[in-house]
């Protein structure tokens, strides 16, 4: 399926959705919950958490399901909503949190399929993990979930250009610390 | 919590409440509700306080026409604002800045050209009782529109309240010039920057102070339901 055939699909889902089918909720769900948790356990670097807040990410978009527009795609929609959710609890719980250890060896978090072949999975995931967070976010929105840098600059509140150049500056990171090998990853 | 277990307790919520909800009209339509209360606060201004007194000197362009472009513009900013309350619609700081100084370019050019056509004097002891009067007219006038437009922008989920709060309040300030350059005949440099300008900023900032407000309640809230 292609990306506008998918945006397309899940426009009519919302909209479907928005007229009170429970059976578009379930469909939208299943086709949207594992892209967004595996943005959460990104954000959070906590499986337990991540869960947490995906229920709490999709009963925001259940309150919010009005203000979706179509045929605005939907996936930068939902993930700036997932992207509010964590933000109001860290900003909510940011004490507490801080005497926490944030997150934990172990945490499946997806990595950029370009850089898969550098090294193994649990050494690319510890090196995005020592990244920049604003950086990291940009490089998984852009290379994981393949959102342009027009769609990351409108859920993140910057201007596409700035996107471009903290991509670039996290897959130059991840650059330098593998070597070599990764040079011909693509931007 | 396991993924079938998420998906049972979200079924659990979602679907006794689920139901046809609308979907919010598209920003420009929502920001249109600026212009009734525009013409109703100017029509209301204008038979309380009468027309500015060089009314005949301007012209009807220079009376009804620019206060008409400032509105023009002050409904851009509002769209804008409101586009920016949705998800995924956020906009870069440069380009609230840049809403901040077009409404206060907007404010202060077109005082300088009704200046160069109707040059009314306003004598050094008049400055500040007719500056403050201004400001607060002004105030009471932007109001409003800050309140309407915090109110619509709570329709959707604005990732920042605090710069939702300011963009609806410049906006509410320059519709307030708007209507208010209807009664005010004085378009010195000295007192649009200082009173009127003022007025605008002061707008502003009472809704970026709205906004922070709005940001600590929404926490709480959000601290109720995950502590429960």
């Amino acid at each position: 399926m292609t990306d506008v055939t998918a945006d397309a699909e899940l426009s009519a889902l919302m909209v479907s959705y928005q007229e009170g089918q429970f059976s578009a909720f379930t469909e939208l769900y299943q086709l949207l919950a594992p892209k967004v948790r595996g943005y959460l356990r990104s954000l959070t670097w906590s499986q337990e958490q991540a869960d947490d807040l995906l229920q709490e990410t999709f009963l925001q978009v259940h309150r919010s399901r009005d203000s979706y527009l179509p045929p605005r795609p939907v996936r930068p929609w939902i993930f700036a909503i997932a992207r509010h959710v964590f933000l109001m609890e860290r900003r909510t719980f940011a004490r507490k949190r801080s005497r926490e250890v944030l997150g934990h060896e172990g945490v499946d978090v997806p990595v950029p399929p370009e850089v898969e072949r550098l090294a193994d999975r649990l050494a690319l995931q510890k090196t995005l993990k020592e990244l920049p967070e604003d950086r990291r976010e940009l490089l998984m929105l852009h290379h994981v979930w393949g959102f342009s840098f027009q769609e990351i600059a409108g859920m993140l509140g910057i201007g596409a250009g700035a996107a471009k150049v903290r991509a670039h500056r996290a897959m130059s990171e991840l650059r330098e610390r593998f070597g070599n090998a990764a040079e011909g990853v693509d931007e | 919590m396991s993924e079938d277990k998420v998906f049972e307790a979200l079924a659990a919520e979602v679907e006794p409440d689920l139901g046809p909800s609308g979907r919010l009209r598209p920003a420009w339509q929502r920001a249109l509700t600026l212009l009734p209360y525009a013409l109703f606060a100017v029509a209301g201004l204008v038979l309380v306080l009468g027309v500015r007194k060089d009314a005949a000197a301007l012209g009807p362009w220079w009376l009804w026409g620019v206060g008409a472009l400032q509105l023009a513009v002050s409904f851009a900013v509002f769209r804008f604002m409101l586009n920016e309350s949705l998800p995924g619609q956020t906009s870069r700081p440069r380009s609230w800045l840049a809403a901040t100084a077009l409404v206060l370019a907007a404010q202060i050019s077109a005082a300088r050209f009704t200046y160069d056509r109707s040059p009314v004097p306003l004598g050094g002891d008049e400055r500040l009782p007719f500056g403050t009067a201004c400001m607060g007219l002004m105030t009471v006038i932007g109001v409003p529109v800050l309140l309407l437009g915090m109110f619509l922008a709570s329709r959707g989920l604005p990732a920042r309240p605090r710069v939702t709060g300011l963009i609806a309040g410049v906006a509410g300030g320059l519709a307030a010039e708007a209507v208010y350059r209807a009664h005010c005949p004085y378009s010195d440099a000295m007192h649009i920057v200082v009173w009127h300008s003022g007025a605008v900023v002061f707008l502003g900032a009472l809704g970026f102070f709205a906004g922070a407000v709005w940001s600590m309640r929404d926490r709480e809230r959000w601290r109720n339901r995950r502590t429960r």
